[in-house]
């Protein structure tokens, strides 16, 4: 199992899980697709839409 | 044996470690009196911490005429005030401007490495200043040099 | 002690100074920096002197805690009669001149009169000099601070100075220190330019003393560490303010081709935050600062190959960014870089390039107007236009005057499309899908502005149960309502004056994140370093008082409720673009209208936004009296 970090949708606002390193991910909230870029190796943020 | 690892690259130029040593050592925030000092200039884009490097064979120790610095349990060159009559000739001497002169009380200083817990590294948030068992002070300077150049390489610079 | 610092009196007609001590009495109603200013403005400053008369005030000031180990301390404050406004003129500047100041003895230089030729202050030591500026006038921000440096010899003097737009009075020409950081709004440097004042420098070597060292440095690093363990001082490490663009254009709150659309879209992803990175060389911080918000950036190759800067922050990537219609990271660094020389808020300057802009789309403004054609997009048009405005030259010199005069000239309606509040630009964000942001810009005694009360975190819809812990009230989540916002702005504004009379740095407070330090941090923070104690309530009250005052000083320039609607377009034209929920978002008159009457009751203000004569009195706050000392 890959590590799994949090970073806010910017759509639903809410807190979705992304597997480390991944560049795209989807909010399981909302399902809005997100490019990621990463602040730290354990901090995700949404980029912009994928 | 510990030592600083020092890294300009990592300097920010916040000098927070200024503030906290003067704080440290004279009870004032008064940066013109701390043991550190940041050799800045943001128009050329320069951050340089300068600090004593607690030297193996301190010329500091060779060169004082009344024998005013002594070492310590943590391998600080201190200056035995008692002794000190301040002719300045370790400030003169010292290749890396690790000893300085107070510009309020007039005293020479230097590092004594606040009893064995360097307050400037407390409050280094970027890391810039280190003080670290020798051991991993050696990889932590390889590791430094290796990701500067892997930062010049991923930017293209090099 | 902190509090023994100085303020010196300066009349730069009579070339006299006088220096007085603060008294504690000042201390315990204003603080310092930001309040204490307004201190002096509100009573020396009357209604009939017009921004650039002699007898206009330019007040500088230290934040109480300015010069200290920690939470971004190297502030500034610099506040006048804005020539943009005709009311409250304040910027709040990073860097490192504030804590030399102190050094220097000083923590306020109260500045009147116009020298007779260019001047510059040099203070040390609890000495004021005023030194002849000849050669550096018409010199850019950053030669002066290198020449005044060489002349003093050494290298530790910090200046804040103005550059060509200032020396030129552009209505909004701002203060500079160091590389990059700027005194950016209320026209701050066209006041020091109209009193033939080029410069202040200052070294010192007098000791600030900290009331209870021990426990202070304790503290502070428990603060700094604070500070940075939230992900928005990580992100803002990493990225600088640029992160808020990936924010703004996805979401779609970014004026775009001035304000006519909420975002670019894709069209704007090649600035997105994480593109700045390869130009960075490294981060750099203010004084006593922990997170490092700056990049030192190069451009090494096309158009602008070879420019070494510091930022650029987020504000410029609206201004030569989404507001003109460019999506290109080396433009919006060179731009900048160009801005901090010229000595020129960057963000008011792209507002007022993009109106100019939107006109000629429109026909109101043609070739024949401005000399070549402003189409969006080009990148050599808005430079040039921008190099005019600097330089007042052709249309320049219409567009330097700001909006408000700027519009009458032009006539045709292009009032609409100037986006400014009581004449001063907004920052490129589009308020009109977040009624919060929309009542702060509007209310904002320095005019459209996002850091005077920007209740950021609403946009992050924290559970309602926090939000009543945070602000004492019940404030609704849902960041589309009006109800309840009117609190939040209020609460925003009190606090955000305590920063800014602190010295502290607004991304190291509860602006961004609400778990950044605030008023519990703030009273042992004041303790340990001044020794005074202070409640919370004490704190909002000195917030409430420092803030009324700015308030006074509108009205008695003949401000009121009229100045505190959001641009007209806000209200007209809903959001063409965004998420689904922030597209087709409009404000609406009528709970606009209920939540400014909330904001006033709030305040103890009555239904025309003036305040009460029992509000006044709670807080002390009398009728202006003149208590400039005499210089003779
Ligand atoms: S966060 Fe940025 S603006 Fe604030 S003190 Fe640090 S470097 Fe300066
Ligand atoms: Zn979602």
């Amino acid at each position: 199992m890959a590590e799994k970090f949090q970073a806010r949708c910017l759509n639903c606002r809410n807190r979705f899980e992304v597997e480390k390193g991944n560049e795209i991910a989807e909010c399981h909230h909302c399902g809005s697709k997100w490019r990621i870029s990463w602040v730290t190796p354990e901090q995700p943020k949404v980029q912009g839409p994928a | 044996m510990k030592t600083f690892v020092i890294d300009p690259d990592k300097c920010t130029g916040c000098r927070d470690c200024e503030m906290v040593c003067s704080l440290y050592h004279e009870k004032v925030v008064n940066p013109s009196r701390s043991r550190i000092t940041i050799i800045r200039d943001p128009l050329d884009g320069i951050e340089l911490p300068i600090i004593c490097m607690q030297c193996d064979e301190p010329v500091c120790v060779l060169v004082c005429p009344v024998n005013a610095i002594y070492e310590n349990e943590h391998g600080a060159k201190i200056i035995d005030y008692t002794k000190c009559m301040g002719c300045r000739t370790c400030v003169i001497s010292c290749p890396i401007g690790g000893a300085l002169i107070d510009p309020v009380s007039g005293k020479t200083i230097k590092c004594d490495l606040c009893d064995g817990e360097p307050r400037c590294v407390k409050f280094c948030s970027t890391k810039a200043i280190e003080y670290l068992d020798v051991s991993i002070a050696n990889q932590r300077i390889k590791r430094n040099t290796i990701e500067r150049y892997l930062r010049a390489l991923k930017s293209g610079r090099v | 002690m902190v509090l023994n610092r100085k303020v010196a009196f300066i009349d730069l007609s009579k070339g006299k100074v006088v220096t007085r001590d603060i008294p504690l009495e000042l201390r315990k109603k204003h603080l310092g920096g930001r309040g204490l200013n307004w201190y002096y403005i509100y009573n020396n400053v009357s209604p009939d002197v017009k921004p650039f008369d002699p007898e206009n005030l330019f007040v500088v000031g230290a934040g109480l805690l300015t010069g200290m180990p920690m939470l971004g301390t190297g502030r500034t404050q610099i506040s006048t009669k804005s020539p943009m406004t005709n009311g409250v003129g304040d910027a709040n500047m990073g860097g490192a001149f504030g804590p030399e100041m102190r050094y220097s003895g000083f923590d306020h230089l109260v500045i009147r009169g116009r020298a007779e030729k260019p001047v510059y202050l040099f203070l040390s030591d609890g000495e004021v000099e005023i030194r002849d500026a000849k050669h550096l006038w018409g010199l850019d921000t950053h030669e002066t601070q290198r020449a005044i440096k060489e002349e003093i010899g050494d290298e530790r003097v910090e200046s804040m100075v103005i550059g060509k737009a200032g020396e030129k009075r552009v209505y909004f020409a701002n203060v500079m220190n160091g590389n990059k950081n700027a005194g950016g709004r209320g026209g701050t440097g066209a006041v020091m330019g109209s009193k033939n004042l080029k410069a202040i420098a200052c070294r010192g070597l007098i000791d600030l003393e900290v009331s209870d060292p021990e426990k202070f440095m304790e503290y502070a690093l428990q603060m700094n560490e604070q500070v940075l363990s939230t992900k928005w001082a990580k992100t803002l490490s990493r990225l600088g303010t640029p992160l808020l663009y990936d924010v703004s254009y996805t979401t779609g709150f970014i004026g775009t081709k001035n304000w006519q659309y909420n975002t670019p879209g894709s069209e704007g992803e090649p600035l997105e935050a994480e593109n700045l990175q390869k130009y960075m060389i490294k981060h750099v911080a203010c004084m006593g600062c922990s997170v490092h918000c700056r990049h030192r950036v190069k451009i090494d190759r096309g158009k602008y190959a070879g420019v070494v800067a510091e930022g650029p922050e987020y504000t410029m990537m609206g201004s030569f960014g989404t507001l003109v219609g460019c999506y290109d990271w080396d433009f919006v660094i060179k731009g900048n870089d160009e801005c901090n020389k010229w000595g020129i808020d960057n963000l008011s300057l792209g507002a007022v390039i993009s109106w100019a802009f939107e006109l000629y789309q429109r026909e109101i403004l043609t070739e024949k107007d401005v000399g070549f054609r402003l189409q969006w997009g080009d990148q050599d048009a808005v430079l040039e236009l921008a190099r005019m405005i600097v330089n007042r030259e052709g249309i320049g010199d219409i567009l330097a005057n700001g909006f408000i005069e700027a519009s009458k000239k032009f006539g045709e309606g292009s009032e609409y499309y100037a986006i400014h509040v009581k004449g001063h630009p907004d920052l490129h964000t589009d308020e009109r899908g977040v009624p919060s942001f929309a009542l702060g810009i509007a209310t904002s005694t320095r005019g459209a502005d996002h850091l005077r009360s920007r209740p950021a975190i609403d946009l992050f819809q924290l559970p309602e149960d926090f939000l009543e812990k945070l602000i004492g009230y019940k404030i609704k989540s849902d960041f589309t309502a009006y109800e309840t916002k009117g609190i939040l702005v209020w609460w925003f504004e009190l606090y955000f004056n305590i920063v800014d009379s602190l010295g502290v740095c607004k991304f190291q407070s509860t602006f961004n994140c609400p778990h950044c330090p605030q008023y519990d941090e703030y009273i042992p923070l004041l303790k340990y370093t001044t020794g005074m104690k202070f409640s919370k309530e004490e704190l909002m009250q000195i917030g409430e008082r420092n803030y009324t005052m700015e308030r006074m000083f509108n009205i008695l320039n003949g401000m009121g409720k009229k100045d505190d609607y959001p641009p007209a377009r806000f209200f007209e034209e809903a959001n063409p673009r965004g998420l689904p929920f922030m597209k087709g978002r409009k404000l609406d008159r009528e709970k606009y209208e209920e939540m400014l009457a909330e904001y006033y009751r709030q305040h103890g203000w009555n239904d025309d936004g003036i305040p009460t004569d029992e509000t006044l009195s709670k807080l002390e706050i009398g009728m202006p009296e003149k208590n400039f000392p005499e210089v003779e």
